[in-house]
């Protein structure tokens, strides 16, 4: 029904927000990271948004993941001889998460949700309006 | 003696559903018609609450904010209905009490 596009474009926005907590957890969650499936310690992965066209709708369809890219910059090393996974040189590249960085991604996400809830809940509120006219 | 029929109250021409004849063969327009697919629309919307709601509780469900807006539309849905029935009685009932 078009009456609900506003809640769709809602929903898509909760699902991308999601996702996007989901790629900071796994960065936070592999902070101290030296081995991955393709050789080399895990590397930071951020969101690609795009926007979703909808033929039917002039508003559009809302937000979808276009991708997830990864972070290419230089790995942390730290000087630690004893580690398996140390060079030549007795360095450990690190992942290249900066842990505070990923705290203040958390929190841009959690109220971007918060943001989409509230757009959800006045398109309700609204639809509920309506339903009130003609009464008493 | 030879009674005279009553006159009709009405004019003929109103006393014909207009719409058979106005309107395209065919089209969707039939009120009972509108009013079976909106329902079946509204039933569509509690389905999917169903299942969204015996995915979650199966730990099927992608997303808990699927579920509740599957619910909430359902829910939103069935409001508009019940709105539309309250206006189709009191139709009824504001002709039923009509004095003739």
């Amino acid at each position: 029904m078009r009456i609900f596009q506003a809640m769709k474009i809602s929903a898509s926005g909760l699902t991308a927000e999601r996702f996007r907590l989901d790629l900071i957890a796994s960065n936070v969650a592999n902070v101290n990271t030296t081995r991955t499936e393709q050789g080399g310690p895990y590397r930071r992965k951020t969101a690609v948004f795009a926007e979703r066209l909808d033929e039917a709708s002039r508003a559009g369809g809302g937000v979808r993941v276009a991708a997830v890219s990864v972070d290419r910059s230089e790995p942390r090393l730290v000087f630690e001889p004893e580690h398996p996974d140390a060079d030549a040189a007795g360095y450990v590249a690190y992942p290249n998460i900066n842990i505070v960085q990923e705290m203040v991604d958390m929190i841009t996400a959690t109220r971007a949700y918060e943001a989409n809830v509230t757009a959800f809940n006045a398109s309700k509120s609204m639809f509920l309006k309506a339903l009130e006219i003609g009464r008493g | 003696m030879k009674v005279s029929p009553i006159n009709p109250f009405i004019p003929a021409y109103l006393q014909r559903p207009a719409v058979s004849q106005d309107l395209p063969a065919g089209g969707a327009t039939d009120f009972g018609q509108m009013l079976r697919q909106a329902l079946g629309e509204v039933n569509k919307l509690q389905q999917n609450a169903d299942v969204a709601a015996k995915k979650l509780v199966l730990g099927e469900a992608e997303d808990v904010h699927q579920v509740m807006i599957a619910m909430e539309q359902a829910r939103l849905a069935l409001q508009l209905t019940v709105q539309v029935r309250n206006k189709l009685v009191e139709a009824y009932q504001e002709i039923s009490r009509m004095q003739i």
